[in-house]
């Protein structure tokens, strides 16, 4: 019962303790060194990617540790990954960023490791206690990020809505867990699965259910759950921005996909349609909405909302219209959240790439601006012809072209709605997409046909690697896409198979107590 | 040997990196000797392969697999045999003396890297299509040379002209690449293999009356997919190798420089159908009904193209029809099955029009590209080398013994009439006699073309011709030297060198001695005849040859002069209703239906119900709350309905 199977937590703790450092460090260094307090964040972070990196290459099962709270499994590992990886290269970027920003290093680095941490933690979590705590580190991390730049009023508002709207959806996923903890007197994923696959009418059960999907829609930005995102995607600093649409989705996606596979498999004729309803809408509106939008960040804000779409398009339709149910559709959804992490940390980075400073009304000091707006990227690709390549690969793999990781993962989701006959479906998510190419591509001409009208970008050489490897990692695992196929297929053969939690022991009983035996 | 023949072509392809990328910084001495070396050593292990063949031991190497798919498998091989080295002495041996010779040619041009490194990429796909040891490797290498042959047929790309000309040449292939490709697909079917020494294993002895039962060809006889393929081939073979009815690209192929029009245009590229028919020539002489179609082609092309060169008055014009006309004779000697004649014309071709085009290049150089012959005139004593080797190329391509064309020109006549003796088949004896006219228009059209540039006085006075360097005048020797020895020289080794490849058929020795007896005497009658009414006719003054042509010759002339109007027929029979069609697929379907209805239409509508949808999007908090209230509540109603109302 007590097993303390460090595997699981190992990486989160790398992550909480370089966070605790850090914090410890610029207290005693006074706003000084970044470097200092930069490498030591990079370490943790190293070491947790590691970790996640061994993990997936020793390919050694499933661990379950303290009482079935937390696993470490492929699902976790693939994503934790791509997180820690996301984590890294903002890191890099702020060495530069915080400082034109005026940003404290201490707080920005602490915060986004904890933030982190949560993330690591939320994708091996197995019970609710440990979600729900996990949700709530890295969502008050995120709260903190976005209004991280204090003098910013955008900053400020968009970091007020995202608490308010968030507290909500907490309130949502907290009641859904009381709810279900109510009925079946266990907080296990595994266990909530039991009870509910015995073909249960009981409306608490199922409503707690629904409350739970309702919190994770609510943090990846599904509609109509969504309409907080483009405004804390565009009031946040850009750095921020990018570590939410790629860590914030890829943990909550992680969380969502565990929850249907391990609590809900049973039941995708409960689920499936409500995910159908809001895969669609999500496609639909996101899509819709860039199309309209001038600010390229805000636009890419409404394309994150978006590829929520087609991610949950795989999700919905794991359960065949008339029938059987297959993990395949996970799977894609997983790869697909892995491999929209480079893409669109490597597009944000691109506006930071090209920001300028702008001079502050009313003051003799100037302020740090991110490019957002088309105009600021007109006539790039003459000047900075490589920066331009590398960001019309980062959007046509958005867009989902071939040879970029973007066209495999789309394929994959719609090549999984199809096998299980959810043609209405997949011809939506290639309608929209077919819509998407309008204002990816939009940025694409503007670039490379537009006259410039500014040229007082300021690149630095640290943002501009961060381009470049999101560009790189986009055509490499385009290319070679194996390895990360098979580690999401390999994740979803592990949640659904039976034993993978089973190997903890399960409590006989369903009296609440013995869920809620004291962790070690 | 076997391991270096990667070399071959690998050397050329390295000169055409370099100097493709970095060629324009370098200085041009070095481009020059990087381009000309990989053709130069390619000539070295040529000679080597060509020993190794000669020993009687083929080389052959297969380095990787290339294609795997299902029953296909095609490997990257090399592979050569007597025909193959013959062919590979020539493209290397003739390519070096004229990337040579483009080097005192082109180096003041701005774009000699580019065009050396062109060159050198024709040469690796020329070899490769040689070498190779499959028929898809044949075809990578034959669209290889038709790209190179359109970017040097369009090199000076600011005249319009050359670009279409090199539009032309490269679409009119592309007619003859798509029968090319049912060829292949049919031998396919047949033997489910592509490599040739496969094919010839399963197709070599065919029962041709079998009657298929799988496949694509269920239902018909063995025989008759092999006469289909063989004729989708030979089809190919026209367009690449300029036969009726695809003939029309190559003398619009003249606007490249003349050592491109030398090279790819006269000596190696256009032989490349006529390489093609020998490397198969187990499916040919299989179909017997192409092959007889295939002399009457050849002996039409030949009869066509020469008497348009009768009148044209550019040099290069005038050489590139008789280019076609002497690949009427190559397709004819093929067509025999006498094999070996074929590659015969096409080796003594490639040394004297080779020669005669880079002597017109001489000639252009120094007039400063001037190319109307009507105002050359005398340059006999301004260019007297020049002159010299023309004349020989001239008396080589005009059929005079001693001279290279004489020999297989002769043979090829003599193989014609036999094969017409032996079958009693009256399109072979109308073959023949086209053939002799041919041979007596050759005559004609080479004497004027040497009398009208090189005689009587000159036509501008005051001009002053410079004398080519000597990179241009060197190779001009050497293929003056192999223009007159190479036809007695190599007549009967050829024949025995290319044995292993093509084994003879029975032959009637009586009759055969008898058709080449009466052939090279009818020959020689041609060839005298010609000489002498050109001479008459041009050699004293416009007078007789304006009587000529306003009288008893008017018709003739006419149509000589406007090419028989094939130009005129295609444009009104293909080209115009191509663009007819084209332009109506274009603004229906493209810019009405596309352009205007699927996608503006489409974009208009999503900016539309986004421009609704953003009416939402105002950023209050309240009405976020709102959604997530009211999704949340149609979330859980469709839950509770499923799960416990609808149970």
């Amino acid at each position: 019962m007590t097993t303390a199977d460090w595997t699981a937590i190992l990486p989160a703790l790398c992550l909480i303790t370089a966070a605790i450092a850090v914090v410890g460090a610029d207290l005693w260094l006074k706003g000084r060194q970044i470097m200092l307090l930069a490498i030591i964040s990079a370490i943790g972070a190293s070491g947790a990617l590691g970790l996640l990196i061994a993990h997936l290459r020793l390919d050694d099962g499933v661990h379950v540790a303290f009482g079935g709270a937390l696993v470490m499994d492929h699902l976790a590992a693939l994503l934790g990954v791509g997180v820690t990886v996301a984590t890294l290269l903002v890191l890099f970027m702020s060495t530069t960023d915080v400082r034109r920003r005026h940003i404290g290093f201490g707080e920005y680095f602490g915060t986004l490791l904890l933030g982190a941490a949560g993330m690591l933690l939320l994708l091996g979590s197995n019970d609710f206690i440990t979600m729900f705590v996990s949700v709530e580190i890295l969502s008050i991390s995120m709260y903190v990020l976005t209004g991280v730049t204090r003098r910013n009023p955008r900053s400020n508002e968009a970091a007020v809505k995202y608490l308010v709207s968030g507290a909500f959806a907490s309130a949502f996923l907290l009641m859904g867990m009381a709810y279900l903890y109510g009925v079946t007197g266990s907080i296990r994923l595994d266990q909530i699965g039991a009870a509910l696959s015995t073909g249960t009418t009981s409306p608490m059960l199922i409503v707690g259910f629904g409350l739970l999907l309702v919190g994770f829609a609510f943090k990846i930005g599904a509609a109509p759950f969504h309409m907080w995102l483009p405004d804390v995607y565009e009031g946040a600093p850009t750095s921020t921005t990018a570590f939410m649409a790629v860590a914030v989705k890829a943990a909550a996606f992680g969380a969502l996909v565990r929850i249907l596979m391990v609590a809900g498999v049973g039941r995708s004729d409960l689920w499936a349609w409500p995910l159908w309803g809001m895969a669609a809408g999500t496609m639909v509106i996101g899509n819709l909405m860039a199309a309209q939008q001038t600010s390229v960040k805000r636009m890419l804000a409404f394309s994150s909302i978006a590829h929520t779409g087609y991610g949950l398009v795989a999700l919905s339709t794991m359960r065949a219209p008339y029938g059987s149910f297959a993990s395949e559709g996970a799977s894609a959804a997983l790869f697909y959240v892995f491999a929209y992490t480079f893409m669109t940390l490597g597009a944000f980075a691109f506006l930071i790439y090209l920001g300028h400073e702008v001079p502050v009304a009313g003051r003799l000091e100037t302020e740090w601006q991110d490019a957002e707006h088309l105009d600021d990227f007109a006539g790039i690709a003459r000047r900075r012809p490589w920066a331009a390549l590398a960001m019309t690969i980062l959007l046509i793999s958005l867009g989902g072209f071939p040879p970029t990781v973007g066209f495999v993962g789309k394929f994959w989701l719609f090549k999984s709605a199809v096998d299980q006959g959810h043609y209405a479906l997949a011809i939506l998510g290639v309608i929209t997409s077919l819509v998407s190419l309008f204002y990816y591509l939009r940025v694409v001409v503007v670039m490379f046909m537009k006259d410039p009208i500014h040229t007082d970008e300021k690149t630095h050489w640290t943002i501009g690697a961060v381009v470049a490897f999101a560009t790189v990692a986009t055509l490499a695992i385009g290319i070679w896409p194996d390895a990360f196929l098979d580690a999401a297929r390999k994740a979803t053969d592990e949640l659904s198979a039976p034993k993978a939690v089973a190997t903890a022991p399960a409590p006989t009983d369903a009296a609440p107590q013995v869920a809620l035996t004291p962790l070690p | 040997m076997s391991s270096l023949l990667w070399l071959i072509p690998a050397l050329p392809l390295f000169g055409f990196l370099i100097n493709g990328t970095v060629g324009k910084r370098l200085p041009k001495p070095l481009v020059g000797a990087i381009a000309i070396a990989g053709p130069a050593i390619g000539f070295i292990l040529a000679i080597f392969a060509f020993l190794q063949v000669h020993e009687g031991a083929g080389a052959l190497a297969t380095y990787a697999s290339w294609i795997s798919t299902g029953p296909l498998k095609v490997g990257a091989g090399l592979q050569v045999d007597a025909l193959s080295a013959v062919m590979v002495l020539n493209v290397t041996g003739v390519g070096s003396l004229i990337h040579l010779y483009s080097y005192g040619y082109m180096v003041d041009d701005a774009g000699f890297a580019r065009f050396m490194a062109y060159l050198n990429l024709f040469m690796t796909s020329m070899l490769i299509l040689v070498m190779g040891d499959s028929l898809p490797l044949l075809f990578v290498g034959w669209e290889g040379v038709g790209l190179c042959s359109y970017l040097l047929i369009g090199f000076w790309f600011d005249d319009l002209a050359n670009v279409d000309a090199g539009r032309k040449a490269f679409i009119v292939n592309r007619v003859g690449d798509f029968a090319f490709l049912m060829g292949m697909f049919a031998l396919f079917a047949l033997a489910g293999t592509l490599g040739y020494s496969g094919l010839e294993a399963a197709l070599g002895h065919a029962d041709t009356a079998a009657v298929l039962t799988a496949g694509p060809f269920a239902g018909f006889t063995v025989g008759s997919v092999l006469t289909f393929a063989a004729a989708s081939l030979f089809i190919g073979a026209t367009g690449k190798s300029a036969q009726i009815p695809l003939y029309i690209w190559l003398p619009d192929a003249m606007a490249g420089p003349t050592p491109v029009s030398a090279l790819i245009h006269a000596a190696t590229m256009v032989t490349a159908g006529v390489y093609m028919v020998g490397r198969l020539d187990f499916v040919f002489i299989q179909a017997p009904a192409v092959l007889t179609a295939m002399v009457l082609v050849a002996s039409a092309t030949a009869l066509l193209s020469g008497a348009i060169a009768f009148s044209q008055n550019d040099i290069k014009k005038v050489l590139a029809y008789s280019t076609v006309s002497q690949l009427g004779f190559m397709f004819a000697g093929m067509a025999t099955t006498f094999w070996a004649s074929g590659l015969f014309h096409v080796l003594t071709h490639a040394f004297f029009k080779a020669l005669l085009f880079l002597g017109a290049g001489a000639v252009i150089h120094a007039l400063h590209h001037e190319q109307d012959i009507r105002k050359m005139g005398g340059l006999r004593k301004d260019l007297p080398l020049v002159f010299g080797v023309f004349l020989i190329g001239s008396l080589a391509l005009a059929g005079v013994p001693p001279f290279a064309g004489f020999w297989s020109k002769d043979e090829i006549l003599g193989n014609v009439l036999y094969t017409a003796l032996e079958g009693g088949n009256p399109i072979w004896f109308l073959s023949f006699g086209m053939l002799v006219l041919t041979a007596l228009m050759t005559a004609f059209y080479t004497t004027r073309l040497v009398v009208l540039t090189f005689f009587g006085e000159p036509a501008d006075p005051n001009r002053h011709p410079h004398t080519p360097p000597w990179q241009m005048m060197v190779p001009l020797y050497v293929l003056a030297v192999l223009s007159v020895v190479g036809g007695f020289a190599l007549a009967s080794p050829l024949e025995h060198f290319t044995e292993p490849v093509w084994s003879h058929l029975h032959v009637n020795e009586e009759m055969f001695h008898h058709a080449h007896q009466v052939a090279l005497a009818t020959s020689l009658v041609a060839v005298v005849l010609g000489i002498g009414s050109a001479w008459w006719l041009y050699s004293s003054g416009r007078a007789r040859l304006e009587a000529f042509v306003d009288g008893p010759g008017h018709l003739i002339h006419k149509l000589s002069l406007n090419k028989f109007y094939v130009d005129e027929i295609y444009e009104w029979t293909v080209v115009k209703p191509t663009q007819f069609g084209a332009d109506l697929l274009f603004w229906l379907v493209d810019r009405l239906l596309i352009d205007r209805i699927v996608v503006e239409g489409s974009g208009q509508l999503a900016l539309a119900l986004g421009a609704i949808l953003r009416r939402g999007q105002t950023g209050a908090l309240s009405i976020g709350t709102f959604a997530i209230t009211g999704g949340t509540l149609a979330v859980l109603g469709v839950l509770l309905y499923l799960g416990v109302a609808h149970v």
